[in-house]
């Protein structure tokens, strides 16, 4: 007998022998899967688990900005609550000081009423009060119509100084009401004079030193 | 069901399916893992084993007519029940110079062997002479092909084959002679 006929010889014998133990091997089939089942549902589990890691990397980028912007949208909020509450604050204080302005202040802004009668008299047209704070009162004088440099000639009540200027163009006046006049401030390229009010109360040295500063 | 919706549902890792092919595969499956493997447990370790990789890599099997899977399976199922037997049970390259120069010529088949008897001569075989007859003889793998798998050269798969023939032609002849293995 050639080798190749002892191998199919025997190869039949094989199977014949393993057809003739029937169903006998079907009874580990169960044993088998139960071992393979897990180790399934541990790789589809880890399958998906690797899936949600890439779509989380997917996603990172966006969720930060999500989570940037909402935490700036945070931040702006807070923030503008605070500036709410500081301006609120703010405009109760300055209501306050309006209301308990000293008495010197009041002479002050009527003085400052009279002397914008007196130029919206003089030139009603080029007379403009733009903003009265407290303690300050800025005019700005601008050329009549045909172009002419217009005179400003501030009113002052009495015991003050009269000072008056001539500007090419605009003139800007501000009146500042300080306790001491040195303090008062002046600008760059810009000629300034004061006006003192009050100087015919001698008496009072405790007195605040008003002050009428002009600048052109 | 057919062979290849069912490959395309264990594709979607479809427990159902993948359960069904386990079932319609297990016996030949099985017997085939009998053959390298005696002990029944290491048989049915090294088949779950390779079912595992059947179905983890299932994605990459290309169906190319009926049969297709069933030799793809056995192909994975052969390499298992090698890396299972290098793992647990060294395939020792036996080497019985006896056995190798020993006559082989065996022409006694008069008495028809009982295939137990010769499934009992198998199983009992050395597992590195099992392993080389059972590629090359009932598997038709190539001795070159043999050496790449069990990590041997070409030279030893043929004396590995040669010795096992002779080992069962000794032992049938024992038989024949003495009426047991």
């Amino acid at each position: 007998m050639e080798p190749h006929e002892l191998d199919k010889y025997i190869g039949s014998k094989l199977r014949e022998a393993e057809n003739a133990r029937g169903n006998s091997e079907i009874n580990g089939m169960n044993r088998v899967w139960s071992a393979i089942e897990p180790q399934l549902e541990k790789r589809t589990f880890l399958a998906w688990m690797k899936m949600a890691a890439i779509i989380l990397l997917l996603l990172m980028p966006s969720v930060y900005l999500y989570l940037r912007n909402r935490e700036q949208g945070r931040q702006i909020r807070t923030l503008n609550s605070r500036l709410t509450e500081i301006n609120r604050d703010y405009m109760q204080r300055l209501q306050t000081l309006t209301l308990n302005q000293p008495e010197k202040v009041v002479v002050l802004y009527d003085t400052v009423k009279l002397i914008q009668t007196i130029e919206k008299k003089a030139i009603p047209e080029t007379v403009e009060i733009v903003k009265y704070v407290t303690d300050t009162v800025i005019i700005y004088q601008q050329p009549d119509r045909a172009g002419n440099l217009v005179e400003s000639e501030p009113a002052v009540p009495s015991g003050g100084e009269i000072n008056s200027s001539w500007q090419e163009s605009t003139v800007k006046t501000e009146y500042i009401l300080s306790k001491d006049a040195s303090s008062a401030r002046k600008k760059k390229n810009s000629r300034s004079f004061q006006i003192s009010l009050g100087a015919g109360n001698k008496s009072a040295e405790t007195e605040p030193e008003l002050a009428l500063k002009t600048k052109l | 069901m057919n062979e290849q919706l069912l490959i395309n549902q264990c594709k979607q890792h479809q427990r159902r399916a993948q359960k069904q092919l386990f079932e319609e595969l297990y016996v030949p499956v099985y017997r085939l893992t009998r053959r390298y493997l005696v002990n029944s447990f290491d048989a049915e370790e090294a088949l779950a084993n390779a079912f595992i990789r059947v179905f983890s890599n299932i994605g990459q099997f290309e169906y190319r007519g009926e049969g297709s899977l069933l030799k793809w399976i056995n192909t994975i199922v052969i390499n298992e029940c090698i890396r299972f037997l290098s793992k647990y049970r060294p395939v020792i390259v036996e080497e019985d110079m006896a056995l190798l120069f020993a006559e082989s010529g065996f022409d006694d088949f008069s008495s028809d062997f009982d295939a137990e008897a010769i499934q009992e001569i198998i199983d009992h075989m050395p597992a590195g002479y099992r392993t080389v007859f059972n590629l090359f003889a009932m598997e038709g793998y190539s001795h070159q092909q043999i050496g790449i798998m069990l990590s041997i050269s070409e030279g030893t798969s043929r004396s590995q084959l040669c010795k096992a023939r002779n080992y069962i032609i000794e032992k049938l002849k024992h038989r024949t002679y003495y009426g047991t293995a």
